[in-house]
């Protein structure tokens, strides 16, 4: 295993620039949340799972030796008496890292870059919140949330998740024959960017801590799908249920030409007659590294939803983020969509994801604090207010909008 | 063979939402859900579309398709 350039950090996921990843090394530690567990279990897994050779402390007879020079060969070094890896993982290696996770009862976490203590005077400290509460200015904000109801449509939630005890949260499933647990975790980390707060450390990530929180379960499943008729459901019960924002970090791939489903169109329409504005996910089908674009997808493509793309912590796009290709599906605004910190289900409870499914939320949860300052305020009002508050980026509005979402 | 369908009514048609619910149902569509903003899904016979297509108050049909979280 090499050891990390802290000069110069890498890839690991999908990305855009080497600067991202500035405060992680590109490797990144796995722990298993049971010290009880079998070392040897999470050994075989990230060999047989994730193709990933390990070494390991007991290799050492003195285990004051050990050091990195001594293990480079391996693409994993084991630290039999703490239950932890660090690992070197290429891309498909990450993603079948996470996929497993649960089922081998560890954690993920990027090997962070560890800096002098001392202040640089004109760098902000950004230590107690995520780098997207910090560059859409939500940690400088006086607005919460507070009597703001924020509707997420998704993958349902862990609702015993710890950092959410004693928030008022209301719920349905309109998956058929699924409660509102959320068995792929997707819904559980788009809720806790919107209308999370805290992590177990005080490390804040959520935006609207302290709105009112719908959670409306339309994709079912491990895999987290849904079908048009229960997403229009989950969307009339939000409305009918008093929601200012619904949040959809959900849809489907449309081609280049294809047009907005009539369906979804007339729902935003009567959600925003009703004074609910829905944001959605612009989609993450797009490989720009190699060229293609691909138009944003269902249902974000209706002129009355908002849509959401993502850039990264430099402002600069998301590589998968897609962009405006057709004529009625724009990008409207974008939000943080790369190495999104959020609550997860336990017991694993935090998770990093990538998407235009994290930067949505985002821009949810900012509608919320808007909408806190401007009590009364109208859907559409609130609409105007995200675009001509986002900061402007040097980037193709094609692909950003008016920019990145500012809270107020 | 069957197929899920979103029926879209056109909004002048929106205060004959009982009305138009028997015609489907004439067409032998099984509703599903049916809302006020003039959305209706449920499933019926590929061949019996096309008629309803024809009726004056459709505004769109259209297939009720799978989505997914955004991977």
């Amino acid at each position: 295993m090499k050891s990390p350039d802290l000069n110069k950090s890498r890839r690991i996921i999908p990305a855009d620039t080497e600067q991202q990843y500035d405060i992680f090394t590109g490797r990144f530690l796995v722990t298993l949340l049971d010290e009880s567990d079998d070392i040897r279990k999470l050994k075989s897994a990230l060999f047989e799972k994730a193709g990933i050779r390990t070494a390991q402390s007991g290799d050492f007879a003195d285990k004051k030796e050990i050091s990195e020079e001594k293990y480079r060969d391996a693409g994993a070094f084991i630290y039999e008496d703490f239950g932890v890896a660090i690992i070197d993982p290429d891309e498909d290696q990450h993603v079948a890292l996470n996929r497993i996770s649960s089922e081998y009862n560890f954690i993920i976490e990027p090997e962070e870059v560890i800096f002098s203590p001392e202040p640089v005077p004109g760098v902000k400290e950004t230590g107690g919140v995520t780098w997207g509460l910090d560059k859409t200015r939500v940690d400088e904000s006086k607005y919460s949330g507070k009597g703001v109801s924020v509707a997420i449509l998704d993958t349902g939630m862990d609702l015993d998740h710890p950092d959410f005890s004693g928030r008022n949260i209301k719920y349905k499933s309109f998956v058929p024959g699924e409660s509102i647990d959320d068995l792929n975790g997707h819904g559980t980390h788009c809720t806790g960017i919107a209308c999370g707060n805290t992590d177990n450390k005080r490390k804040r990530y959520g935006v609207a801590n302290e709105s009112d929180i719908f959670v409306g379960k339309v994709l079912g499943g491990t895999e987290g799908r849904g079908s048009d008729s229960w997403i229009i459901n989950g969307i009339n019960w939000a409305v009918n249920s008093g929601c200012n924002i619904i949040s959809m970090s959900l849809g489907a791939p449309v081609y280049p030409r294809q047009t907005y489903k009539r369906a979804y169109e007339r729902v935003a329409q009567y959600a925003l007659k009703n004074n609910t504005l829905i944001i959605a996910a612009a989609g993450n089908e797009s490989r720009r590294q190699y060229g293609i674009i691909s138009p944003v997808g269902s249902p974000a493509n209706c002129p009355s939803i908002m849509a959401v793309g993502a850039i990264d912590r430099n402002y600069h796009l998301a590589d998968f983020s897609n962009g405006s290709i057709n004529p009625d599906g724009q990008v409207d605004i974008v939000g943080p969509g790369i190495n999104i910190y959020s609550s997860w289900p336990m017991k694993a409870r935090y998770q990093m994801l990538n998407g235009t499914s994290m930067a949505t939320p985002y821009v949810a949860g900012i509608a919320a604090l808007y909408l806190e300052k401007n009590s009364g305020a109208g859907a559409t009002d609130i609409w105007h207010r995200l675009i001509i508050h986002a900061k402007r980026l040097n980037l193709n509005s094609t692909d950003v909008g008016a920019g990145l979402v500012q809270a107020p | 063979m069957e197929k899920k369908i979103l029926i879209t009514v056109k909004e002048t048609y929106l205060d004959k939402m009982e009305d138009i619910l028997e015609s489907l149902a004439k067409h032998k569509m099984k509703i599903t859900d049916s809302h006020q903003f003039g959305v209706i899904s449920g499933s019926v016979e590929e061949e019996n579309i096309s008629q309803i297509k024809s009726e004056p108050y459709i505004d769109a049909v259209e297939d009720d398709e799978i989505a997914g979280v955004m991977k």
